[in-house]
């Protein structure tokens, strides 16, 4: 099986990937299992730019293994590690990268791009039900974060 | 037994809703019986003992004893919840009765019959609140609105009994003792209340967390700083709120000036008791038969001003008449003309007045209806009690006595004062709706313009208003079944707005309107728009006016009015110029440039029951996604049996782009598309929508082939299943055993699935991952069954059902098992509720073993084997995939042949597992 990395993975340990970031922990693994077939692989090596700040962003990244830095120019932002996902939002509107992200080391990064993703949510409704019902969370979340803080 | 239901679907009422209608009827019978003899005794008693002179005081006090009721109530209702609430008010209410009828027992004054007239408004207004608070807390807004009527009726033949029996026996037990009578009702009302109280716990925890946080939020109705800042804030609601208080402060002195009379002529207290309650017990059925017969009717034929002026109108003319005939007539005449007074209006502003607040009511925004309902509950009638108690008491000052002349003159007053009223209160109606035209936050539904005046008004304003009333007027007139006058629309044709032309020519494709039709030739030479040209061009030939006059423009270099030419005179004329047109058309449909195309494409699909076969053929099949999108539209409305089988074959390459065509075929479709997903064409996805698509049809035929698919296709039950639910579909008595058997075989299978986890739980390999899939595939399981009940069983309870799993929280679930058990076929109810109960598998696999014979699995390639084979099939294939992956990752053993089989499957993910 997919235990060598470097061999891709298996659309079902895709799902299974998916299913292990904090954002898709509440979504189905029958919604999942239509996006993981979306999902492209590619291996980034150390200080290979993954995109720039203001570039037009039209895909989200998911870290397979390695580490990614979020910056500003030289002002770091954040650091992001395995399983974690970066640019989620790209895949629902077209605005410019906020952000610039760079691998800090050798990376692979499954890449979710916008255009198949819409095509998929034309045929399956439930898919874009799941990510609506993630966005409204993260609303609420803030909505609560502003209400406390003020 | 059918004599029965024919009264409950007359009533509207429900079956598992009587029981809790019943009881809450005769709450109100007996309450509104208690009530009746209450005030016939407590008027009785002060008319017997004081002078007419103290009744202002009456009117004063009661107005202060409402508000402080009010506030109390408003107080309590945030400390208990309403159930317990309505039975606190009624010991409260019995206790006050028995209080009074042990006063004359004990005291030798006569001042508690002096407050007994107030009281007698607060046990009104406490039962009102009591309950309406209980009624709206067992029923939903879907329930209220069918069974408030019914249950409020409760309240009229409670008082015409309670009268009438006051009437009776008062010769025989006299005023005094009428307080048993009162309070024996009240008492007999208990029962009711205690199993209104049980029947609403269960409620009240479903929705306790709805309530505790309304209860947060909500304020005191009585709370006078939050009705003075609601007051202020809108302007109908100000100038409605001072109508109230003048309708009913009009109301209580007419009342005044009546008993007055009415003191003057009876002299002893069982002669009084005797006309009050006779008086009242007419005036109930009085009030009846307006109701039912003439209110509506009233309303709809008069409008709404006019329908206001009938109360003041005939309050004018009796007081007029009293106050010319007081020198001649005979005091009984006067009396007489009084208690006419009185009688009508006391039924004119209950029938009449209250419905048209209400329906005054209806263009404002909900927060601000409400608003309103609770200003004209909570402050007019407190008002009028306390300016009319102060006006008589100012009156009675000044002149020294009681002086019903210079009363009838302040009435005169009060109806002019009226007059004035109705008017501002319209301006502001008028003003109201076109400002809710102009925000476009009506609803047609529920706002509905019937009466002359308004409609004539909305005419006018339509000529003269900016584009987007003028479009919303359009809209609304458009609603209605009249058409549109051809004035106005022939007026609207020359509106400088390209909106509203375009807008009034799209309604002239619509509908006829064939007068109006005939000014577009002449228009049409001076239009500069293409747009508005083509339209035109359209409605001139499609009410076959002057083709001449159109086919001029076939050779238009605009290629919007080309169109429209061509399609009048394909469509629509006759001969020659039907021939050139279709000449032109052919050869648009060769041609090589795909715009000219996609004008014959888009012509076609205009039309419904196109007959150019070929064409459309021709057109279904072209290369371009957007020729063939208006093509397939054609096909759809074609009512062409072929043309719907070269659809749905189309489907096989097209997939999706069929489906809203196909909808549009309806009924006819359905042949088609039952053939097609019974030759299993077509991707699994394909079917699933095609299922879905015949219950959006939603048709007597397309019910039928639904339950055909449900006995013939189980592999598609969720689809299946989800379509008929999502349909209006109600199922006939001998269709129900088929959902039954369905219901059965669901259940077995979750059984089966729960059989499996609890397997896993025991195994020693790590089964983790097929655990969590056969944990979705009983989610899913759960949620087909629980449409199937709401297919066989009250709707809206099995939603709430619904959604309490889908909220997760165990409380909700526990609570929902115990509405489904009420909703729900017993033996049904017990199987799901076993089987989905939360919690832990083990401790109730002993009783579902009961149910189900067990099934064992001597270890895990046992269980692999037996989720791959189809003995418990229909498993999705994410769980088969699953299963495939756990064999081979832990390398159990498991049947390579099950495995092999789905190398073919549809499913990507199951293919790439079973081929690796």
């Amino acid at each position: 099986m997919s235990e060598n990395l470097n061999q891709g993975l298996l659309l079902l340990e895709k799902v299974l990937l998916l299913k292990s970031l904090s954002i898709f922990k509440d979504t189905p693994e029958t919604t999942l299992s239509e996006l993981a077939p979306l999902m492209q692989e590619e291996e980034i090596e150390k200080d290979g730019i993954i995109f720039n700040e203001n570039d037009p962003g039209d895909c989200m990244y998911i870290i397979l293994s390695g580490q990614v830095q979020i910056h500003k120019g030289k002002t770091d932002l954040a650091i992001l590690h395995d399983k974690e996902v970066f640019g989620e939002l790209s895949l629902l509107d077209a605005e410019t990268r906020s952000a610039s992200a760079t691998a800090k080391t050798d990376c692979i990064l499954y890449k979710i791009d916008q255009e198949p993703f819409y095509e998929l949510i034309d045929t399956r409704p439930e898919v874009a039900r799941g990510f609506i019902k993630i966005l409204c969370t993260r609303l609420r979340q803030l909505n609560e974060r502003t209400a406390r803080s003020n | 037994m059918k004599q029965k239901n024919i009264w409950l679907r007359t009533l509207n009422v429900r079956t598992e809703e009587v029981s809790i209608v019943k009881k809450l009827f005769l709450l109100q019978f007996f309450q509104g019986a208690g009530i009746a003899f209450f005030l016939t005794a407590s008027l009785t008693l002060l008319l017997d003992n004081f002078e007419i002179t103290k009744i202002p005081y009456v009117f004063i006090y009661a107005a202060v004893f409402l508000w402080t009721a009010g506030f109390i109530y408003s107080k309590l209702e945030h400390k208990f919840n309403l159930s317990k609430l309505g039975l606190i008010i009624t010991v409260f209410m019995i206790v006050s009765i028995l209080f009074f009828r042990l006063a004359f027992m004990f005291f030798h004054s006569s001042w508690f019959i002096y407050l007994m007239l107030p009281w007698f408004y607060v046990l009104y207004l406490l039962n009102n609140l009591e309950f309406w608070g209980v009624a709206a807390l067992l029923f939903d807004a879907r329930q209220s609105k069918r069974l408030f009527g019914v249950i409020s009726a409760g309240d009229i033949p409670a008082k015409l009994i309670g009268y009438s029996m006051a009437g009776l026996a008062v010769h025989y037990i006299g005023t005094i003792n009428l307080l048993w009578a009162a309070l024996a009702c009240m008492i007999a009302s208990i029962p009711f209340l205690v199993g209104i109280k049980e029947a609403s716990i269960l409620h009240e925890m479903h929705h306790h967390k709805d309530h505790s946080h309304k209860n947060k939020h909500k304020k005191s109705t009585f709370d006078v700083r939050r009705i003075i800042e609601n007051y202020s804030g809108n302007a109908l609601v100000r100038r409605l709120a001072a109508l109230g208080i003048l309708v009913s402060g009009s109301f209580l002195i007419v009342n005044f000036a009546f008993l007055a009379k009415v003191k003057q002529a009876y002299h002893t207290d069982v002669s009084l008791a005797n006309f009050i309650a006779f008086f009242n017990a007419i005036i109930s059925i009085i009030f009846l038969i307006v109701k039912l017969i003439f209110t509506s009717r009233l309303i709809n034929k008069l409008g709404i001003i006019k329908s206001l002026l009938i109360t003041p109108i005939v309050m004018l003319i009796l007081i007029s008449t009293i106050i010319i005939t007081q020198d001649y007539g005979d005091p009984k005449m006067i009396l007489y003309f009084f208690g006419a007074a009185y009688t009508l209006v006391d039924i004119l502003r209950t029938s009449i007045n209250n419905p048209v607040f209400l329906t005054i009511m209806q263009p404002l925004p909900n927060h601000e209806r409400l608003r309103a309902h609770m200003i004209l509950k909570g402050i007019t009638d407190p008002f009028a009690f306390l300016f009319s108690g102060i006006a008589i008491l100012a009156l009675i000052q000044i002149q020294g006595k009681v002086n019903l002349v210079s009363l009838s003159y302040v009435l005169l007053a009060m109806c002019i004062l009226w007059f004035i009223g109705v008017y501002l209160v319209n301006v502001q109606y008028l003003k109201t709706i076109v400002k809710s035209i102009s925000n476009r936050f009506f609803n047609l539904e529920n706002f509905s313009v019937k009466d002359s005046g308004t409609l004539e008004w909305l005419r006018a304003k339509a000529k003269t208003g900016s584009e987007t009333e003028i479009i919303n007027i359009l809209n609304m007139l458009n609603a209605e079944n009249d058409p549109i006058p051809d004035d106005l629309i022939i007026s609207l044709l020359h509106n400088p707005s390209e909106k509203v032309k375009s807008f009034v020519l799209n309604l002239m494709m619509e509908k006829d309107y064939p007068i109006a039709a005939k000014s577009l030739p002449a228009l049409i030479k001076h239009e500069i728009s293409p747009s508005i040209l083509a339209r035109s061009i359209k409605v001139i030939c499609k009410n076959n006016i002057d083709f001449e006059e159109v086919k001029i423009h076939l050779d238009s270099s605009n290629i919007e009015i080309r169109d429209a030419a061509l399609d009048g005179l394909f469509f629509y004329s006759t001969g020659e110029l039907k021939e050139r047109a279709g000449a032109v058309i052919i050869k648009l449909i060769t041609s090589e440039n795909k715009d000219e195309r996609l004008s014959v494409a888009k012509i076609l699909s205009q039309h419904n029951n196109c007959k150019e076969e070929e064409m459309i053929l021709q057109l279904m099949n072209d290369e371009v996604g957007v020729i063939r999108k208006y093509a397939f539209i054609t096909a759809g409305k074609s009512e062409n049996p072929k043309l719907l089988d070269a659809l749905i074959n189309l489907g096989i390459k097209y997939e999706f782009e069929v489906i809203e065509p196909l909808l549009i075929g309806g009924d006819l479709s359905l042949p088609a598309i039952y053939s097609f997903i019974s030759a299993n064409k077509g991707s699994i996805l394909l079917r699933e929508k095609l299922i879905l698509l015949i219950g959006r049809i939603n048709s007597d035929n397309s019910h039928e082939i639904l339950i055909k698919l449900l006995n013939d296709l189980p592999g598609e039950y969720p689809s299946i299943i989800k379509a008929i639910y999502r349909s209006s579909y109600v199922p006939k008595h001998n269709e129900r055993e088929a959902f039954i058997t369905v219901i059965r075989k669901m259940l077995t299978r979750s059984a089966g699935i729960v059989y499996i986890q609890n397997n896993i739980i025991h195994h020693e390999s790590n089964l983790q991952l097929l655990s969590n899939a056969l944990s979705l595939e009983l989610d899913s399981l759960r949620e087909n069954l629980l449409l199937v009940f709401a297919i066989l069983y009250n709707r809206d309870n099995i939603n709430k059902v619904r959604k309490a799993y889908a909220s997760g929280n165990k409380t909700n679930i526990i609570n929902a098992m115990e509405i489904l058990d009420i909703t729900a076929r017993k033996d049904i109810a017990y199987r799901f509720n076993l089987i989905f109960e939360p919690g832990n598998i083990a401790e109730r696999l002993h009783d579902i073993q009961k149910i189900y014979p067990d099934v064992v699995f001597k270890n895990t390639v046992d269980l692999l084997n037996s989720i791959l084979s189809e003995e418990i099939s229909f498993f999705n294939n994410w769980t088969l995939a699953c299963a495939i992956y756990v064999s081979k990752k832990q390398n159990i053993a498991a049947d390579i042949n099950l495995m092999i089989k789905h190398q073919f499957s549809e499913n990507l993910l199951l293919k790439e597992m079973a081929e690796l």
